[in-house]
Protein backbone atom coordinates (compact mmCIF):
# COMPACT_ATOMS: atom_id res chain seq x y z
CA UNK A 1 0.00 0.00 0.00
CA UNK A 2 1.32 3.72 -0.84
CA UNK A 3 1.31 6.49 1.38
CA UNK A 4 -0.30 9.89 0.35
CA UNK A 5 1.15 12.90 2.59
CA UNK A 6 -1.27 15.51 1.70
CA UNK A 7 1.00 18.70 2.86
CA UNK A 8 -1.11 21.84 3.33
CA UNK A 9 0.69 25.26 3.73
CA UNK A 10 -1.24 27.86 6.16
CA UNK A 11 -0.84 32.21 6.39
CA UNK A 12 -3.41 33.24 8.88
CA UNK A 13 -6.37 31.28 7.55
CA UNK A 14 -9.94 31.37 8.99
CA UNK A 15 -11.55 29.01 11.39
CA UNK A 16 -14.20 28.62 8.63
CA UNK A 17 -12.07 28.03 6.25
CA UNK A 18 -10.56 24.85 7.35
CA UNK A 19 -13.15 23.47 8.63
CA UNK A 20 -14.32 23.47 5.24
CA UNK A 21 -11.32 21.86 4.06
CA UNK A 22 -11.65 19.34 6.72
CA UNK A 23 -14.77 18.25 6.13
CA UNK A 24 -14.11 17.73 2.65
CA UNK A 25 -10.59 15.93 3.75
CA UNK A 26 -13.22 13.41 5.94
CA UNK A 27 -15.73 13.10 2.88
CA UNK A 28 -12.89 11.59 0.50
CA UNK A 29 -13.43 8.30 -0.90
CA UNK A 30 -10.97 5.81 0.37
CA UNK A 31 -8.58 4.13 -2.46
CA UNK A 32 -8.09 0.21 -1.75
CA UNK A 33 -3.90 1.06 -2.70
CA UNK A 34 -3.63 4.50 -0.70
CA UNK A 35 -3.19 4.84 2.80
CA UNK A 36 -3.98 9.00 3.58
CA UNK A 37 -1.94 11.78 5.96
CA UNK A 38 -2.32 15.35 6.86
CA UNK A 39 0.22 17.62 7.82
CA UNK A 40 0.08 21.28 8.18
CA UNK A 41 3.16 23.67 7.91
CA UNK A 42 2.07 26.99 9.53
CA UNK A 43 3.60 29.85 7.77
CA UNK A 44 1.81 32.75 10.29
CA UNK A 45 3.61 35.04 12.38
CA UNK A 46 2.08 32.82 15.22
CA UNK A 47 1.01 29.70 16.55
CA UNK A 48 -2.26 30.54 16.79
CA UNK A 49 -4.34 27.86 14.35
CA UNK A 50 -2.64 25.24 16.25
CA UNK A 51 -5.65 23.88 18.27
CA UNK A 52 -7.94 24.78 15.76
CA UNK A 53 -5.89 22.36 12.91
CA UNK A 54 -5.63 19.91 16.13
CA UNK A 55 -9.20 19.89 16.63
CA UNK A 56 -10.29 19.66 13.37
CA UNK A 57 -7.61 17.29 11.69
CA UNK A 58 -5.74 15.88 14.60
CA UNK A 59 -2.76 15.36 17.18
CA UNK A 60 0.76 16.16 15.46
CA UNK A 61 -0.45 17.29 12.09
CA UNK A 62 0.70 21.04 12.96
CA UNK A 63 4.08 22.36 12.80
CA UNK A 64 4.98 25.87 13.04
CA UNK A 65 7.49 27.25 10.61
CA UNK A 66 8.19 30.03 12.91
CA UNK A 67 8.57 32.56 9.95
CA UNK A 68 6.64 33.28 6.43
CA UNK A 69 8.98 30.36 4.05
CA UNK A 70 6.30 31.03 1.47
CA UNK A 71 3.91 28.50 -0.40
CA UNK A 72 7.22 26.73 -2.11
CA UNK A 73 10.06 26.91 0.30
CA UNK A 74 7.28 25.17 2.79
CA UNK A 75 6.00 22.61 0.91
CA UNK A 76 9.91 21.65 0.08
CA UNK A 77 10.09 21.36 3.87
CA UNK A 78 7.10 19.10 3.58
CA UNK A 79 8.40 16.55 0.69
CA UNK A 80 11.53 16.58 2.19
CA UNK A 81 9.91 15.01 5.28
CA UNK A 82 7.44 12.74 3.26
CA UNK A 83 9.70 11.15 0.80
CA UNK A 84 12.50 10.44 3.70
CA UNK A 85 9.34 8.76 5.46
CA UNK A 86 8.86 6.67 2.07
CA UNK A 87 5.69 8.21 1.09
CA UNK A 88 4.72 7.02 -2.13
CA UNK A 89 3.56 10.78 -3.46
CA UNK A 90 2.65 14.39 -1.62
CA UNK A 91 -0.26 16.89 -2.38
CA UNK A 92 0.28 20.70 -1.96
CA UNK A 93 -3.09 21.43 -1.17
CA UNK A 94 -4.49 24.78 -1.00
CA UNK A 95 -5.81 25.33 2.44
CA UNK A 96 -8.55 27.41 0.55
CA UNK A 97 -9.05 24.64 -1.85
CA UNK A 98 -12.44 21.91 -1.21
CA UNK A 99 -12.01 18.77 -2.32
CA UNK A 100 -14.32 16.58 -4.36
CA UNK A 101 -14.99 13.19 -2.65
CA UNK A 102 -13.37 11.54 -5.50
CA UNK A 103 -10.40 13.87 -6.21
CA UNK A 104 -7.97 11.66 -4.11
CA UNK A 105 -8.43 8.58 -5.85
CA UNK A 106 -8.82 9.90 -9.29
CA UNK A 107 -5.48 11.91 -8.61
CA UNK A 108 -3.79 9.05 -7.46
CA UNK A 109 -5.05 6.68 -10.79
CA UNK A 110 -3.39 9.21 -12.96
CA UNK A 111 -0.56 9.25 -11.01
CA UNK A 112 -0.11 5.72 -11.23
CA UNK A 113 0.85 6.04 -14.55
CA UNK A 114 4.17 5.01 -15.56
CA UNK A 115 6.19 8.05 -15.82
CA UNK A 116 3.91 10.22 -14.09
CA UNK A 117 5.94 13.73 -11.90
CA UNK A 118 3.20 15.69 -11.16
CA UNK A 119 -0.32 15.38 -11.23
CA UNK A 120 -2.60 18.45 -10.87
CA UNK A 121 -6.30 18.60 -10.44
CA UNK A 122 -9.06 20.01 -12.21
CA UNK A 123 -9.76 23.32 -10.60
CA UNK A 124 -14.05 24.08 -10.50
CA UNK A 125 -16.50 25.73 -10.76
CA UNK A 126 -13.63 27.71 -12.89
CA UNK A 127 -11.43 25.13 -14.67
CA UNK A 128 -7.97 26.87 -15.81
CA UNK A 129 -7.94 27.33 -19.76
CA UNK A 130 -4.61 25.32 -20.20
CA UNK A 131 -5.17 22.77 -22.00
CA UNK A 132 -4.88 18.97 -21.24
CA UNK A 133 -4.98 15.60 -23.89
CA UNK A 134 -8.24 14.64 -22.70
CA UNK A 135 -6.94 10.62 -23.04
CA UNK A 136 -3.48 10.70 -20.96
CA UNK A 137 -3.77 13.66 -19.21
CA UNK A 138 -0.76 15.38 -20.53
CA UNK A 139 -0.71 18.91 -20.00
CA UNK A 140 1.77 21.84 -20.43
CA UNK A 141 2.13 22.55 -16.73
CA UNK A 142 -0.21 21.78 -13.74
CA UNK A 143 -1.64 24.16 -11.36
CA UNK A 144 -0.52 24.37 -7.47
CA UNK A 145 -4.26 24.40 -6.16
CA UNK A 146 -3.92 20.49 -5.67
CA UNK A 147 -0.93 19.32 -7.14
CA UNK A 148 0.29 15.74 -6.82
CA UNK A 149 4.15 15.14 -6.76
CA UNK A 150 5.61 11.98 -6.96
CA UNK A 151 9.26 10.93 -5.41
CA UNK A 152 11.14 10.55 -8.72
CA UNK A 153 9.46 14.13 -9.79
CA UNK A 154 10.93 15.80 -6.68
CA UNK A 155 14.61 13.97 -6.34
CA UNK A 156 14.78 15.29 -10.13
CA UNK A 157 14.13 18.93 -9.49
CA UNK A 158 14.63 19.39 -6.01
CA UNK A 159 11.08 20.86 -5.52
CA UNK A 160 10.28 24.24 -5.91
CA UNK A 161 11.94 27.07 -6.77
CA UNK A 162 12.52 29.37 -3.42
CA UNK A 163 13.19 32.61 -4.70
CA UNK A 164 9.72 32.43 -6.50
CA UNK A 165 7.52 33.36 -2.78
CA UNK A 166 4.12 32.93 -4.61
CA UNK A 167 2.89 32.52 -7.82
CA UNK A 168 4.88 30.93 -11.24
CA UNK A 169 6.32 28.41 -8.60
CA UNK A 170 4.29 25.86 -9.98
CA UNK A 171 4.92 26.52 -13.88
CA UNK A 172 8.79 26.42 -12.97
CA UNK A 173 8.30 23.39 -11.15
CA UNK A 174 6.43 21.42 -14.64
CA UNK A 175 8.78 22.67 -17.20
CA UNK A 176 11.68 21.17 -14.79
CA UNK A 177 10.16 17.80 -13.96
CA UNK A 178 8.90 17.71 -17.50
CA UNK A 179 12.74 18.37 -18.72
CA UNK A 180 14.05 15.29 -16.43
CA UNK A 181 11.49 13.50 -18.81
CA UNK A 182 8.99 12.70 -16.60
CA UNK A 183 5.07 14.18 -17.44
CA UNK A 184 2.83 16.68 -16.00
CA UNK A 185 -0.69 15.27 -16.08
CA UNK A 186 -4.18 16.50 -14.96
CA UNK A 187 -6.70 14.28 -13.81
CA UNK A 188 -9.96 15.00 -15.65
CA UNK A 189 -11.91 13.04 -13.14
CA UNK A 190 -10.11 14.91 -9.87
CA UNK A 191 -12.18 18.17 -8.91
CA UNK A 192 -10.83 20.75 -7.02
CA UNK A 193 -13.09 23.39 -5.58
CA UNK A 194 -11.16 26.31 -5.33
CA UNK A 195 -13.37 30.04 -6.42
CA UNK A 196 -10.55 32.93 -6.23
CA UNK A 197 -12.11 34.58 -9.26
CA UNK A 198 -13.82 36.70 -6.97
CA UNK A 199 -11.13 38.31 -4.90
CA UNK A 200 -10.13 41.64 -5.52
CA UNK A 201 -6.57 42.06 -7.26
CA UNK A 202 -4.46 44.13 -4.81
CA UNK A 203 -1.64 46.16 -5.68
CA UNK A 204 0.68 43.30 -3.53
CA UNK A 205 -0.58 40.30 -5.13
CA UNK A 206 0.08 42.23 -8.90
CA UNK A 207 3.07 43.00 -8.10
CA UNK A 208 3.90 39.39 -6.63
CA UNK A 209 2.82 38.15 -10.29
CA UNK A 210 4.69 40.59 -12.44
CA UNK A 211 7.78 39.81 -10.17
CA UNK A 212 7.27 36.37 -10.44
CA UNK A 213 6.88 36.45 -14.15
CA UNK A 214 10.07 38.43 -15.14
CA UNK A 215 11.79 36.10 -12.68
CA UNK A 216 10.50 33.12 -15.32
CA UNK A 217 11.47 35.14 -18.28
CA UNK A 218 14.75 35.59 -16.73
CA UNK A 219 15.51 32.02 -15.23
CA UNK A 220 13.99 30.63 -18.97
CA UNK A 221 16.18 32.56 -20.94
CA UNK A 222 13.04 34.77 -22.39
CA UNK A 223 14.76 38.62 -21.95
CA UNK A 224 11.99 40.37 -23.83
CA UNK A 225 9.61 38.59 -21.65
CA UNK A 226 11.26 39.46 -18.55
CA UNK A 227 11.35 43.29 -19.58
CA UNK A 228 8.34 43.55 -20.30
CA UNK A 229 7.02 42.23 -17.02
CA UNK A 230 9.69 44.49 -15.52
CA UNK A 231 8.66 47.58 -17.00
CA UNK A 232 5.22 46.92 -15.73
CA UNK A 233 6.32 46.07 -12.51
CA UNK A 234 8.31 49.34 -12.37
CA UNK A 235 5.38 51.21 -13.44
CA UNK A 236 2.71 49.51 -11.10
CA UNK A 237 5.74 49.73 -8.00
CA UNK A 238 7.68 52.96 -8.58
CA UNK A 239 10.59 50.43 -8.91
CA UNK A 240 12.62 47.79 -10.35
CA UNK A 241 12.05 43.87 -9.32
CA UNK A 242 14.18 42.85 -6.96
CA UNK A 243 15.51 39.68 -8.93
CA UNK A 244 17.82 36.88 -8.55
CA UNK A 245 17.06 35.09 -11.11
CA UNK A 246 19.99 33.17 -13.67
CA UNK A 247 19.60 32.24 -17.10
CA UNK A 248 20.40 28.74 -15.78
CA UNK A 249 18.35 26.42 -17.56
CA UNK A 250 19.71 24.33 -20.06
CA UNK A 251 18.90 25.39 -23.64
CA UNK A 252 17.95 21.81 -24.68
CA UNK A 253 15.44 22.11 -21.45
CA UNK A 254 14.30 26.18 -22.57
CA UNK A 255 11.91 24.48 -25.31
CA UNK A 256 9.60 23.58 -22.77
CA UNK A 257 8.97 27.11 -21.04
CA UNK A 258 6.00 28.52 -23.01
CA UNK A 259 5.85 32.38 -22.75
CA UNK A 260 4.30 32.97 -25.53
CA UNK A 261 1.08 33.39 -24.34
CA UNK A 262 2.08 36.10 -21.16
CA UNK A 263 1.30 34.71 -17.35
CA UNK A 264 -1.03 31.83 -18.72
CA UNK A 265 1.98 29.86 -19.90
CA UNK A 266 -0.09 28.05 -22.21
CA UNK A 267 -2.41 28.34 -24.96
CA UNK A 268 -5.57 28.98 -23.26
CA UNK A 269 -8.87 27.10 -24.13
CA UNK A 270 -10.89 30.41 -23.48
CA UNK B 1 -30.84 32.89 4.89
CA UNK B 2 -33.26 32.84 1.65
CA UNK B 3 -34.28 29.51 0.30
CA UNK B 4 -34.13 28.07 -2.62
CA UNK B 5 -35.44 24.60 -4.27
CA UNK B 6 -33.46 23.57 -7.17
CA UNK B 7 -34.73 20.86 -9.84
CA UNK B 8 -31.77 19.28 -11.36
CA UNK B 9 -32.71 17.61 -14.86
CA UNK B 10 -30.66 14.95 -16.83
CA UNK B 11 -31.20 14.62 -20.31
CA UNK B 12 -28.42 12.60 -21.27
CA UNK B 13 -26.52 9.40 -19.36
CA UNK B 14 -23.71 11.19 -19.09
CA UNK B 15 -22.66 11.09 -14.94
CA UNK B 16 -19.78 13.77 -15.35
CA UNK B 17 -23.17 15.99 -16.11
CA UNK B 18 -25.02 15.43 -13.09
CA UNK B 19 -21.91 15.17 -11.02
CA UNK B 20 -20.42 18.78 -11.84
CA UNK B 21 -23.78 20.18 -11.34
CA UNK B 22 -24.67 18.96 -7.96
CA UNK B 23 -20.85 19.95 -6.79
CA UNK B 24 -21.64 23.04 -7.81
CA UNK B 25 -25.20 23.48 -6.06
CA UNK B 26 -23.16 21.42 -2.75
CA UNK B 27 -21.05 24.95 -3.03
CA UNK B 28 -23.29 27.77 -3.37
CA UNK B 29 -22.43 29.84 -0.51
CA UNK B 30 -24.89 32.35 1.68
CA UNK B 31 -28.19 30.09 0.15
CA UNK B 32 -29.88 27.64 1.67
CA UNK B 33 -30.39 24.75 -1.39
CA UNK B 34 -32.86 22.05 -1.75
CA UNK B 35 -32.27 19.96 -4.99
CA UNK B 36 -34.46 17.50 -6.44
CA UNK B 37 -32.89 14.83 -9.18
CA UNK B 38 -34.23 13.81 -12.38
CA UNK B 39 -32.50 11.54 -14.37
CA UNK B 40 -33.20 8.76 -16.90
CA UNK B 41 -33.96 5.71 -15.43
CA UNK B 42 -30.04 4.07 -16.18
CA UNK B 43 -28.91 6.81 -14.35
CA UNK B 44 -30.89 6.35 -11.54
CA UNK B 45 -28.31 4.23 -9.03
CA UNK B 46 -25.31 6.93 -9.86
CA UNK B 47 -27.94 9.50 -8.79
CA UNK B 48 -28.40 7.91 -5.84
CA UNK B 49 -24.56 7.48 -5.22
CA UNK B 50 -23.69 11.36 -5.84
CA UNK B 51 -26.08 12.89 -3.71
CA UNK B 52 -25.32 10.66 -0.87
CA UNK B 53 -21.19 11.14 -1.60
CA UNK B 54 -21.78 15.00 -2.32
CA UNK B 55 -23.96 15.33 0.88
CA UNK B 56 -20.78 14.49 3.46
CA UNK B 57 -19.43 17.95 2.17
CA UNK B 58 -22.30 19.02 4.44
CA UNK B 59 -23.49 22.84 4.09
CA UNK B 60 -26.94 24.09 4.58
CA UNK B 61 -28.20 21.29 1.21
CA UNK B 62 -30.62 18.92 1.10
CA UNK B 63 -30.29 16.75 -2.14
CA UNK B 64 -33.22 14.09 -2.90
CA UNK B 65 -33.10 11.88 -5.74
CA UNK B 66 -36.19 11.86 -7.90
CA UNK B 67 -38.52 14.31 -8.77
CA UNK B 68 -41.19 15.87 -6.57
CA UNK B 69 -44.33 16.65 -7.15
CA UNK B 70 -43.76 20.46 -6.57
CA UNK B 71 -41.65 22.42 -3.68
CA UNK B 72 -42.07 22.79 -0.27
CA UNK B 73 -44.51 25.86 0.12
CA UNK B 74 -41.57 27.92 2.10
CA UNK B 75 -38.67 28.57 -0.57
CA UNK B 76 -38.10 31.57 -1.77
CA UNK B 77 -37.14 31.03 -5.14
CA UNK B 78 -37.12 27.80 -7.93
CA UNK B 79 -34.75 27.50 -10.33
CA UNK B 80 -34.68 24.37 -13.02
CA UNK B 81 -31.16 23.15 -13.78
CA UNK B 82 -30.34 20.87 -16.90
CA UNK B 83 -27.39 18.71 -15.95
CA UNK B 84 -23.58 19.79 -17.16
CA UNK B 85 -25.35 23.26 -15.65
CA UNK B 86 -22.35 24.93 -13.51
CA UNK B 87 -22.26 28.11 -11.20
CA UNK B 88 -19.87 30.05 -9.42
CA UNK B 89 -20.56 30.02 -5.52
CA UNK B 90 -22.23 33.07 -5.26
CA UNK B 91 -24.68 32.44 -7.75
CA UNK B 92 -27.61 31.73 -6.02
CA UNK B 93 -27.25 34.49 -3.61
CA UNK B 94 -26.74 37.45 -6.33
CA UNK B 95 -29.41 36.20 -8.15
CA UNK B 96 -31.71 36.12 -5.15
CA UNK B 97 -30.73 39.62 -4.07
CA UNK B 98 -31.67 40.80 -8.11
CA UNK B 99 -35.22 38.50 -7.42
CA UNK B 100 -37.95 39.01 -5.22
CA UNK B 101 -41.41 39.50 -5.37
CA UNK B 102 -41.21 43.34 -6.34
CA UNK B 103 -38.44 43.38 -8.71
CA UNK B 104 -39.27 39.74 -10.00
CA UNK B 105 -37.72 36.77 -11.96
CA UNK B 106 -34.08 37.45 -11.92
CA UNK B 107 -31.72 35.95 -15.30
CA UNK B 108 -27.93 35.77 -14.25
CA UNK B 109 -25.35 36.43 -16.80
CA UNK B 110 -24.22 33.52 -18.39
CA UNK B 111 -21.32 31.70 -20.92
CA UNK B 112 -21.86 28.86 -22.94
CA UNK B 113 -19.40 25.89 -22.46
CA UNK B 114 -18.90 23.79 -25.26
CA UNK B 115 -17.61 20.29 -24.64
CA UNK B 116 -16.53 17.31 -26.06
CA UNK B 117 -17.55 13.44 -24.94
CA UNK B 118 -14.45 11.53 -23.75
CA UNK B 119 -15.47 7.91 -22.95
CA UNK B 120 -15.01 7.00 -19.54
CA UNK B 121 -13.85 10.57 -18.58
CA UNK B 122 -15.38 13.85 -17.78
CA UNK B 123 -16.28 15.81 -21.05
CA UNK B 124 -13.76 17.75 -22.53
CA UNK B 125 -14.32 21.49 -22.56
CA UNK B 126 -13.29 23.27 -25.66
CA UNK B 127 -14.38 26.72 -24.87
CA UNK B 128 -16.16 29.10 -22.80
CA UNK B 129 -17.64 32.48 -24.34
CA UNK B 130 -19.79 35.01 -22.77
CA UNK B 131 -23.44 35.71 -23.56
CA UNK B 132 -25.10 39.02 -24.23
CA UNK B 133 -27.44 39.86 -21.35
CA UNK B 134 -30.21 42.29 -22.24
CA UNK B 135 -31.14 44.55 -19.06
CA UNK B 136 -34.41 43.58 -19.61
CA UNK B 137 -34.12 40.01 -21.39
CA UNK B 138 -36.87 38.49 -23.12
CA UNK B 139 -37.63 34.46 -23.30
CA UNK B 140 -36.66 34.58 -27.13
CA UNK B 141 -32.91 35.97 -26.45
CA UNK B 142 -32.72 33.49 -23.57
CA UNK B 143 -33.90 30.19 -25.21
CA UNK B 144 -31.63 30.15 -27.79
CA UNK B 145 -29.81 27.83 -25.38
CA UNK B 146 -31.90 24.52 -24.42
CA UNK B 147 -30.64 25.12 -21.03
CA UNK B 148 -30.91 28.79 -20.57
CA UNK B 149 -33.46 27.87 -17.14
CA UNK B 150 -30.68 27.00 -15.04
CA UNK B 151 -29.87 31.30 -15.89
CA UNK B 152 -33.52 32.24 -14.20
CA UNK B 153 -34.11 32.01 -10.68
CA UNK B 154 -38.13 32.90 -10.19
CA UNK B 155 -39.51 33.87 -7.07
CA UNK B 156 -41.83 30.80 -5.83
CA UNK B 157 -45.13 33.12 -5.86
CA UNK B 158 -44.37 33.84 -9.61
CA UNK B 159 -43.11 29.72 -10.48
CA UNK B 160 -45.62 27.16 -12.20
CA UNK B 161 -46.96 24.42 -9.34
CA UNK B 162 -44.80 21.81 -11.55
CA UNK B 163 -41.49 20.93 -12.42
CA UNK B 164 -40.77 20.89 -15.97
CA UNK B 165 -38.45 17.76 -17.55
CA UNK B 166 -38.41 17.75 -21.40
CA UNK B 167 -36.94 20.49 -23.31
CA UNK B 168 -40.09 21.17 -24.54
CA UNK B 169 -41.53 21.62 -20.85
CA UNK B 170 -38.89 24.02 -20.26
CA UNK B 171 -40.15 26.35 -22.98
CA UNK B 172 -43.55 25.92 -21.68
CA UNK B 173 -42.62 26.16 -18.23
CA UNK B 174 -40.80 29.45 -18.99
CA UNK B 175 -43.37 30.74 -21.03
CA UNK B 176 -45.58 30.61 -18.31
CA UNK B 177 -43.16 32.52 -16.15
CA UNK B 178 -42.84 35.37 -18.42
CA UNK B 179 -46.31 35.79 -19.15
CA UNK B 180 -46.87 36.81 -15.03
CA UNK B 181 -43.90 39.78 -15.61
CA UNK B 182 -41.14 41.23 -16.55
CA UNK B 183 -37.30 39.75 -15.87
CA UNK B 184 -34.14 41.43 -14.98
CA UNK B 185 -30.55 40.77 -15.40
CA UNK B 186 -28.33 40.28 -12.14
CA UNK B 187 -25.13 42.96 -12.64
CA UNK B 188 -22.13 41.54 -12.66
CA UNK B 189 -20.09 38.88 -14.30
CA UNK B 190 -21.50 35.73 -15.61
CA UNK B 191 -22.09 33.56 -12.64
CA UNK B 192 -23.57 30.34 -14.39
CA UNK B 193 -22.02 28.27 -17.52
CA UNK B 194 -24.62 26.68 -19.66
CA UNK B 195 -23.69 23.21 -21.45
CA UNK B 196 -24.02 24.24 -25.34
CA UNK B 197 -26.66 22.48 -26.51
CA UNK B 198 -27.51 24.15 -29.41
CA UNK B 199 -27.89 22.07 -32.42
CA UNK B 200 -27.67 25.14 -34.98
CA UNK B 201 -24.51 27.44 -33.52
CA UNK B 202 -24.19 29.52 -36.73
CA UNK B 203 -25.01 33.24 -36.49
CA UNK B 204 -28.77 33.85 -37.32
CA UNK B 205 -29.88 37.03 -35.32
CA UNK B 206 -28.75 39.87 -34.37
CA UNK B 207 -29.06 38.44 -30.91
CA UNK B 208 -26.03 35.81 -31.73
CA UNK B 209 -24.02 39.15 -33.29
CA UNK B 210 -24.63 40.72 -29.57
CA UNK B 211 -22.99 37.34 -28.09
CA UNK B 212 -20.17 37.53 -30.44
CA UNK B 213 -19.62 41.40 -29.30
CA UNK B 214 -20.01 40.16 -25.63
CA UNK B 215 -17.41 37.61 -25.91
CA UNK B 216 -14.98 40.25 -28.07
CA UNK B 217 -15.55 42.93 -25.47
CA UNK B 218 -13.98 40.52 -23.11
CA UNK B 219 -11.03 38.46 -24.90
CA UNK B 220 -9.72 42.09 -26.23
CA UNK B 221 -8.35 43.62 -22.95
CA UNK B 222 -6.79 39.76 -22.28
CA UNK B 223 -5.34 39.71 -25.64
CA UNK B 224 -3.57 43.35 -25.35
CA UNK B 225 -2.61 42.03 -21.77
CA UNK B 226 -0.91 39.37 -22.79
CA UNK B 227 0.98 40.88 -25.88
CA UNK B 228 1.77 44.17 -23.74
CA UNK B 229 0.82 44.32 -20.18
CA UNK B 230 2.42 48.04 -19.46
CA UNK B 231 0.03 49.32 -22.27
CA UNK B 232 -2.84 47.32 -21.13
CA UNK B 233 -1.94 48.56 -17.71
CA UNK B 234 -1.44 52.28 -18.42
CA UNK B 235 -5.07 51.70 -20.86
CA UNK B 236 -6.44 50.58 -17.87
CA UNK B 237 -5.61 53.06 -15.40
CA UNK B 238 -6.34 55.79 -17.78
CA UNK B 239 -9.74 53.91 -17.98
CA UNK B 240 -10.94 54.19 -14.53
CA UNK B 241 -9.65 57.41 -14.27
CA UNK B 242 -11.51 58.50 -16.45
CA UNK B 243 -14.88 56.48 -14.94
CA UNK B 244 -13.55 57.97 -11.81
CA UNK B 245 -12.71 54.90 -9.36
CA UNK B 246 -10.20 55.01 -6.87
CA UNK B 247 -9.02 51.93 -4.70
CA UNK B 248 -6.74 51.70 -1.99
CA UNK B 249 -4.34 50.01 -4.15
CA UNK B 250 -4.54 53.03 -6.48
CA UNK B 251 -5.68 50.80 -9.11
CA UNK B 252 -9.17 50.71 -10.39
Amino acid sequence: MARLRIGIVLYENSRPELERLARSLAASEPSPDLELEVRVLDNSPEAALEPVVTALLGQGTYRWTGSNLGYGAAHNRGMREAFASGAGAYLCLNPDAVLHPRCLPELWITASRPDTGLVDARTFPEEHPKPYDPETGDTPWCTGTALLVRPAAFAASGGFDEALFMYGEDVDLSWRVRAAGLRARTAPGALVHHWVEHRPLTLERELRVLRSAAYLGRKWGDQRFAVRYERSFRARAGQAPELHAKADVPAAARRLADLSHGVRFARSRW
Amino acid sequence: MSSTHVHLVAWTEEPWDLEESLFSLVTQEEAAVTVSVAVPPRLEPFAAEACARLARLGGPMELRPGTPPSWSPAVDAVAVWVAGTVATPDHLARALAASGPERGLAVAPARRVLRRAVPGRPPYVLRKTRRFTAPVPSLTELARDPAFLGRCLVPASRAPRWLPGSAEEHRRWAAEVWASGLATRVPGPPSIDLPDLRAERTVRSLDDVRDVLAELRYQGPRWLERRSPLTFDRLRSLYHRLRGDVTESGRG
